[in-house]
């Protein structure tokens, strides 16, 4: 009876596998729930395009309708999803390849409404240009997907799959346009240098993977730091090595296997780190890697030109928050002399000045609007690099962080990153509203994009000038338009909590804002005082650009008015931004929901008491959140001021001023 | 762990350095002397005839890049086959290749739903008369 022993605690083991196992196939079902708007737009975009194969010519309002439906069912889905508690610490799907948390969720509705907006003027342009084709609302689905990857994104590979299928759906809708001989050439150039950049990136990738032996950017996260302490150990080693005379062979052998063990994967995880980050500056079209972008903008049909300012940046910067501010933020990968800050920091510094001075010079309203747009990566740069040089500012200082000085980097990274998502937002609807007017201007294969046919444009098309002047306006930063508040959300928190060198480089994007001023208000001013060309060169057929630009310009102003509100959603999807998902980031971000439910406990009260009545009963409501579960904060609130301890709530203060 | 990479670039290191060897010896050693018929493009012996630039039908690219498409769905399948097995069981296979546990469908469907979006595109290509050659 004794060797019955053996097996017995063996038993279970299986039967507790099999559990495992059989919920395997159904939670690959779970995962495809929580990642519902993903997946509607996913096999929408093949719903549409089976439509477009079978459906009888001339159904084209058809398809632009059942497209917007899919965007809309997607869009539902995100709105109840986000702000949800279920997602407040991030859930793994997919065995952790993606990530469902709010973050994704938020740039998911940014780029569904993206998306939508592209739709619905599209294909009036389209038609007024005489290329209508019907696989257009299927590539920009596909895109959009590519997107929604990349805001998902929890591994190196799954980032490589968003990039891909955004870029490949989106050369091919620049290249689109056949009866122009722009299109082709600039979907060839951005083509080619798409596909290179895709080449340095799966390098970059394949060195980064040598170095550590992961791709999951949590065991990434972790793993870069391994590398580096590693390295640093090797340090002490190396004077052996140089001068081995006078130590014991044994330990000379040892400080060898030391050194190599130490220094090779440093020696790979630098430059694979450094060829990811130039692919994605290229996807961002960050100087020196911009050349392409003038010549896409131009070529591209304006629609897609629109959704490639506004849907790939989304995309593109997601990408780049999720690798550079979420998992290389190692200290000794972050700062100098080996960090990549220091290079990017200048980079964006001359990014916006290249893409300010070349937009001031441009003739064309398209070319103007995509060296704008490079000018924004700047400024959206020095945002990165304030977040990742807060997350990972601690051990460069040569000492263990105390827990204050740890509550105060997550708190001011949290808000640079909010801040970047913000400006995002902002730039993204002011960037479809002018694009949207740049499409409806001009018809018969010709479109108006010269700067000089549209002077006098207030004239004949008042409310459109009128649209289109609130777009360039939020562009340049006007108060109170939403370009304002972003511009001035990432300047604050770089310049409140940088080092010196960050500041210097905000001071050059202030000086480059006023820059900026030039060709937006040239603009604006040749199309209010300038005198009409004598022949109306026409205008597309069809509301949709009408509409986007109206909406582009009524929500520039409400974000802008509603700063407030806005940022806190922000806020909402960045909290704990560095925390791969876990309980610990969900513990963030109910401390910071505790935080705005005691500011507004309190400005209920003062409000009560001013009204001479009882001190408020309940806490007003929280965006985005259902009321049953209000009672679940209660707990942590009491935690949540010795946590912010006697570090400055930055993002307390940014967002009183926001209204 | 460098070491280790040494026969690597040795390995390189020889393949540049044989090619250009080898190139270097022809032009240093080989004898020059040009005639018209030398100078002419290699066509296995026969006379060349027109332009070698000729105009291809794009059908031709059209093809190629549909029988990609298919190509890589094999070079999918292939690996999803000889998996199966594994795939198909809820729990690890034990040593023998036998499956302990219960039958699973994740597997199967997994790969159902990669043809079905393969079916959708060939729907699409066939509706689009992409394989008509006409």
């Amino acid at each position: 009876m004794t060797f019955a022993l053996g097996p017995v605690p063996l038993l279970p083991e299986p039967a507790a596998a099999a559990g495992q196992a059989t919920t395997a196939s159904a939670q690959a079902l779970v995962d495809m729930v929580h990642l519902a708007p993903m997946m509607i737009v996913g096999i929408w975009s093949l719903i549409v395009l089976v439509a477009d194969a079978f459906a009888r010519p001339g159904l084209r309002r058809f398809q632009q309708t059942l497209t917007l439906l899919g965007l809309g069912l997607a869009v539902l889905a995100a709105v109840g999803q986000f702000g949800h508690y279920e997602y407040d610490g991030g859930i793994e799907v997919f065995s952790g390849f993606l990530y469902v948390d709010q973050f994704a969720l938020l740039v998911d509705l940014g780029i569904l409404g993206v998306a939508g907006a592209v739709v619905l003027f599209a294909g009036d342009y389209n038609r007024s240009h005489r290329f209508e084709y019907g696989e257009h609302e299927s590539l920009v689905l596909i895109a959009t997907f590519g997107v929604m990857i990349l805001a998902h994104a929890g591994d190196l590979v799954a980032l490589f799959l968003g990039i891909e299928t955004m870029s490949i759906a989106v050369y091919v809708m620049v290249g689109a346009r056949w009866n122009s001989r722009q299109s082709p050439e600039a979907a060839l150039k951005y083509f080619v240098m798409g596909a290179f950049s895709s080449g340095l990136l799966l390098m970059g990738i394949a060195l980064v993977y040598g170095a550590t032996g992961v791709t999951g950017l949590d065991q990434l996260s972790h793993e870069v730091s391994t590398v580096f302490t590693k390295w640093r150990a090797a340090q002490d080693y190396v004077a052996v090595v140089e001068a081995p005379e006078g130590f014991p062979a044994g330990m000379v052998d040892m400080a060898q296997d030391k050194v190599a063990l130490g220094i090779a994967p440093a020696a790979l995880l630098i430059p694979g780190v450094l060829l990811v980050l130039g692919a994605l500056l290229f996807k961002v079209s960050a100087v020196p890697f911009h050349m392409w972008t003038p010549d896409a903008y131009e070529g591209a049909p304006s629609p897609t030109t629109a959704f490639m300012a506004a849907g790939v940046k989304i995309g593109a910067f997601a990408a780049l928050l999720k690798l550079f501010v979420g998992t290389f933020i190692v200290g000794s990968l972050v700062q100098a002399p080996y960090g990549w800050t220091s290079v990017v920091l200048w980079l964006a510094a001359a990014t916006m000045i290249v893409g300010n001075l070349a937009a001031v010079r441009q003739t064309n309203v398209k070319r103007l609007l995509a060296y704008s747009s490079v000018a924004h990566v700047g400024y959206l740069l020095v945002g990165v690099v304030a977040a990742a040089s807060f997350y990972g500012d601690r051990p460069a200082k040569g000492y263990l962080p105390t827990a204050d000085e740890h509550a105060w980097a997550s708190n001011a990274g949290d808000t640079a990153v909010a801040s970047i998502l913000y400006y995002l937002l902002a730039y993204a609807v002011a960037t479809l509203g002018a694009f949207a007017c740049v499409s409806w201007l001009g018809r018969d294969k010709k479109e108006a994009s010269a700067a000089h046919e549209w002077s006098g444009l207030a004239q004949r098309h008042p409310g459109i000038a009128l649209g289109m002047t609130v777009c360039l306006l939020s562009l340049m930063g006007m108060p109170p338009m939403g370009g304002f508040f972003g511009k001035l959300f990432v300047f604050r928190s770089a310049f409140e909590h940088g080092s010196e060198a960050l500041r210097i480089v905000v001071v050059i994007a202030v000086v480059n804002s006023v820059i900026g001023a030039v060709y937006y208000l040239r603009l604006i001013v040749s199309m209010y005082f300038r005198p009409p060309l004598e022949r109306d060169l026409g205008h597309v057929e069809g509301r949709g650009a009408p509409v986007v630009l109206a909406a582009a310009a009524a929500l520039s102003v409400l974000i802008g008015i509603g700063a407030d509100a806005m940022m806190q959603r922000c806020r909402l999807a960045s909290a704990g931004f560095r925390i791969p998902p876990s309980e610990a980031r969900a513990e963030r971000v109910d401390e910071l929901r505790a935080q705005w439910e005691q500011r507004e406990a309190e400005a209920d009260r003062k409000a009560a008491q001013e009204e001479g009545q009882q001190p408020g009963q309940k806490a007003g409501q929280q965006p985005g959140q259902q009321p049953d579960e209000k009672a679940q904060v209660e707990v942590p609130a009491a935690a949540a001021p010795s946590a912010e301890g006697g570090t400055p709530p930055a993002e307390a203060e940014a967002l009183d001023d926001g209204g | 762990m460098a070491e280790s990479y040494l026969p690597a670039l040795m390995f390189v290191v020889f393949a540049l350095g044989f090619a250009a060897v080898m190139l270097g010896l022809t032009m240093i050693l080989g004898p020059k002397r040009a005639t018209a018929i030398k100078d002419e493009p290699f066509e296995c012996g026969s006379e060349p005839i027109g332009s070698p630039r000729v105009k291809f039908s794009v059908k031709f690219y059209q093809v190629a890049i549909l029988f990609l498409v298919f190509d890589i769905e094999v070079a999918f399948l292939y690996p999803w086959a000889s998996l199966f097995r594994e795939l198909s069981c809820s729990v690890p296979l034990d040593a023998a290749g036998v499956c302990t546990g219960e039958a699973s469908l994740f597997g199967l469907v997994e790969m159902l739903i990669f043809l079905a979006i393969l079916v959708v595109g060939l729907a699409y290509i066939w509706r689009k008369k992409a394989l008509d050659w006409a």
